[in-house]
């Protein structure tokens, strides 16, 4: 069922990874999603893996959960792994009509493999370790300069955080909703593609439905609790950077820097 | 002059096509402290004066105060909005955040308290309705009592001197519906909070101070749940239910058998057969 | 009497070798006879909605069978769509369910999916709002347009038009106000009584399921508890406490009385048999004439 799916999920845990500033794990994030693509050898590779395994380490959640979200990606890296594996330039080394393995291939499906699965573990360290509110909250505050130019910031960052709430709600109506229809007859597993696509309207058209109507309700009930937009608006939990976070700038600069510098001084593999 | 009281309020949802009045002249005045429960089938417009009580629908005509000021005042809006607050029938629809705490916080963030203040508030409204260790919790995994209750403890963050629920248990099991009450009731009598419970559950109905019966935008009758539940007859007229303890009580006054008054309860009834059997 | 559905040794398992594994049916053995009209009580998770879901096999039980008429559902899994035809499901707040343009398709819905001809989908359709009790110039609006209690009649219409030989409703009354509940229950009966077929409806009001089934099932933590005639179930009212559950307000006046010593009925359902019961001890003991 889709609710079995780990990635997007939240632990409520108190490791250090969850405590840091929510800000500082979105732009170590993007930090660590750009110097994975700019490994070019095994060294470089290995850098990387060390820190993904400590971070895996560090975030207090079982690395079972990190293999769980790892699932529902594991065909895209299987094909790009294997595609790769065929693609690659140089002297065959295992050959078959125009199929042919080279080292170069071999070491290309290596790496975007472990690309693959560094950017999966990554992403979903930070959902794991970040609540919804405090994810939204961090990127309301990041993108705040955008006011400036009338980009309604605190509007789009309180969408998302209502989206994020209302998923499991609208996923469990979606169960239910499909039983319902199951067990008027409703066929959903036979047919070709369009009558597939035909099967969901009985699915769709309640779900939209009912979407609106707690869209409806949902604004009703911010707006009995003094909702009236962003201005004027505390925070219970207000983020701040502290030496923590300093100490995870820190790491992430050296795992950097050990990155470039085996760029620089040891010979490419790809 | 009490709490909140609304004078000769006229409103209707549609005013081009003449449809029937959702409320038609209703006088009301509720005490601070007071648990009044509103009772009445659908569209008999309980939820419209529920409504009406923090300014989220304005009379068409008559006036409505809270706490001596007019909800007509738009300046006033958010002032009354902090003293009223509003719980909604389906607890789904009104959590707005991912964590339980995160939820209770919303209101108190809206009024711009600091920070370490709604802390302690969300604390404190937590304990009072009992879901203090659900704290960290994600609200899709609560049950439908559970959940209730969090969306009173979001509206008592706000440090409201009224609630009002619109059938806050309409949705819910008999366990769901007995946590909500026993909240409700332990706020009250606790914290002296004044409740306004709107139900079509008699056996809620009869645990609050007062009962006003609605019925057409009108008010029926109203008073003590004795007053109310002895006039079988009305009720019965305009098919609301009564206790079962109250209609066999009545049964048996028609054929002679005498009772102080008639019992609300089961506990009430045994005891007055008890005594009339000897 | 004819066994129309029959549980054998069923138990079903969620997220089955997960950490999350949970046993929601637990070795549920019983038989339900054609006509009878069964109620299910229960709190919420004590597995009632899970049973309710392997009697037209939307869930496929991990242990044991599902008898319909004899036959195992489960024979051959490619027909199962055909028992849900047989065992008609109305779940809770049906109304969510309805999707169609007007009331008449989404009525129709089941019976179309079922085969049927236009003729015998009109039929059925006509007869469904009839035993609705929905009026016939609803079905040609938008169901969206109704109101809440006819968007409830409407779809359990839509279920009762594939005019199954077992109709299930699980709290077919939850949200609705006192003349709503009323007018809706007593429908259910009426269709009872006309169409004379088996219905199985789960409620929380034991007021309600006093009022109307012949047996109940008592479920309580995955387990069948009890299985017996009305009257039997809630004169057991002291057991039925302990494990959480209620009995209607008026047994359990008269049951207290009882236990008090005084010569009264062990099971009484409904205020006029309390009534009754007591004028006649009252009139026997000279109190009243």
């Amino acid at each position: 069922m889709v609710r079995d799916v780990a990635f997007g999920q939240y632990f409520s845990e108190k490791s250090v990874i969850h405590r840091l500033d929510p800000r500082a794990k979105i732009l170590l994030l993007i930090a660590y999603l750009v110097i994975i693509f700019c490994t070019f050898n095994y060294f470089s590779l290995l850098i990387v893996t060390i820190f993904t395994v400590l971070m895996i380490m560090l975030s207090g959640v079982s690395p079972k959960f990190y293999f769980k979200s790892l699932k529902v990606i594991i065909f895209i890296v299987i094909i790009t792994s294997v595609l790769n594996l065929f693609y690659g330039t140089g002297e065959p080394l295992w050959q078959w009509g125009v199929l042919k393995i080279t080292l170069n291939g071999i070491n290309r499906a290596v790496f975007v493999t472990v690309r693959i699965v560094c950017l999966i573990i990554a992403s979903s360290c930070l959902t794991f370790t970040t609540s919804p509110t405090e994810l939204t909250d961090a990127i309301e505050r990041l993108m705040k300069p955008l006011n400036k130019i009338h980009f309604p910031v605190h509007e789009i960052a309180m969408m998302m955080s209502l989206a994020l709430r209302f998923v499991p709600t609208l996923l469990e109506e979606t169960d239910k909703i499909m039983a319902a229809q199951k067990a008027r007859g409703a066929d959903m597993d036979s047919g070709n593609l369009i009558a597939r696509a035909k099967a969901l309207i009985p699915i769709l058209i309640p779900l939209f439905v009912s979407a609106f109507r707690r869209a409806y309700d949902i604004a009703t009930a911010m707006e009995c609790r003094c909702y009236r937009g962003g201005s004027g608006r505390t925070k219970m939990k207000s983020i701040h950077m502290s030496m923590r976070d300093a100490v995870a700038f820190v790491l992430t600069a050296l795992m950097i820097l050990g990155v470039i510098l085996c760029n620089l001084f040891i010979t490419a593999v790809i | 002059m009490d709490f909140i009281s609304l004078e000769n309020v006229v409103f209707s949802y549609n005013e081009e096509f003449e449809s029937p009045r959702a409320l038609d002249s209703v006088s009301l005045d509720i005490k601070k402290g007071e648990f009044v429960a509103l009772l009445g089938h659908n569209g008999c417009g309980k939820s419209t004066v529920a409504k009406h009580l923090n300014a989220m629908l304005l009379p068409d005509s008559g006036k409505v105060f809270v706490d001596g000021d007019d909800t007509a005042d738009e300046e006033k809006t958010y002032e009354i909005r902090k003293k009223v607050g509003l719980v909604l029938q389906n607890p789904d629809n009104q959590l707005v955040a991912s964590i339980v705490e995160e939820d209770v916080a919303f209101g108190p963030e809206n009024l711009g308290i600091p920070p370490k203040e709604i802390r302690e508030r969300v604390d404190y409204a937590l304990k009072a309705v009992g879901m203090y260790d659900f704290r960290e919790d994600a609200p899709y995994k609560l049950s439908g009592g559970q959940k209730q209750r969090v969306a009173i403890a979001g509206v008592l963050a706000m440090m409201p001197e009224c609630i009002v629920l619109d059938e806050p248990t309409a949705m819910l099991d008999p366990n769901g519906r007995e946590e909500v009450m026993s909240t409700l009731l332990k706020l009250n009598k606790e914290k002296n909070m004044t409740v306004v419970l709107i139900t079509h559950y008699m056996d809620e109905a009869v645990l609050a101070d007062r009962v006003v019966v609605m019925d057409s935008g009108k008010i029926l009758t109203q008073g003590t749940p004795y007053d109310v539940f002895s006039q079988i007859e009305l009720l019965k007229k305009h098919r609301l239910d009564v206790p079962q303890a109250t209609e066999l009580a009545y049964k048996l006054c028609g054929c002679g058998v005498k009772f102080d008054k008639l019992p609300l309860n089961a506990e009430e009834c045994v005891a007055m057969l008890r005594e009339v059997l000897g | 009497m004819s066994s129309i559905l029959e549980l054998k040794n069923l138990s079903f398992i969620y997220g089955i070798k997960t950490p999350f594994e949970k046993k929601a049916v637990d070795n549920v053995s019983l038989s339900i006879n054609k006509g009878e009209f069964i109620g299910i009580i229960g709190h919420t998770g004590s597995g009632k909605s899970t049973l309710i879901q392997m009697l037209n096999g939307l869930i496929k039980p991990t242990e044991g069978q599902v008898l319909f008429n004899g036959e195992d559902i489960w024979q051959n899994p490619k027909d199962i769509r055909k028992i849900r035809f047989k065992v008609g499901m109305v779940f809770q707040y049906p109304e969510y369910q309805l999707f169609e343009e007007t009331v008449y398709k989404d009525i129709a819905f089941g019976p179309t999916n079922m085969g049927k001809t236009v003729q015998e989908t009109d039929a059925a359709v006509k007869k469904a709002a009839e035993f609705t009790g929905l009026n016939f110039n609803l079905l040609q609006k938008s169901p969206f347009d109704l109101s809440g209690g006819e968007k409830r009649r409407a779809a359990i219409a839509g279920v009762i038009a594939m005019d199954p030989e077992v109709l299930v409703l699980d709290e077919p009354t939850a949200g609705l106000d006192p003349v709503g509940r009323e007018v809706l229950l007593s429908q259910i009966v009426q269709y009872h009584k006309k169409r004379k077929n088996t219905v199985i409806l789960v409620s929380h009001s034991m007021e309600d399921i006093a009022r109307v089934a012949d047996k109940i099932i008592v479920m309580s933590k995955s387990r069948l508890v009890m299985f017996d005639k009305t009257r039997e179930v809630f004169s057991r009212g002291r057991e039925l406490e302990k494990i959480g559950l209620r009995v209607p307000q008026i047994t359990k006046i008269m049951l207290e009385l009882k236990e008090c010593g005084y010569d009264l009925p062990s099971s009484v359902l409904t205020v006029d048999e309390a009534f009754s019961a007591l004028s006649s001890l009252l009139k026997k003991e000279g109190k009243i004439w």
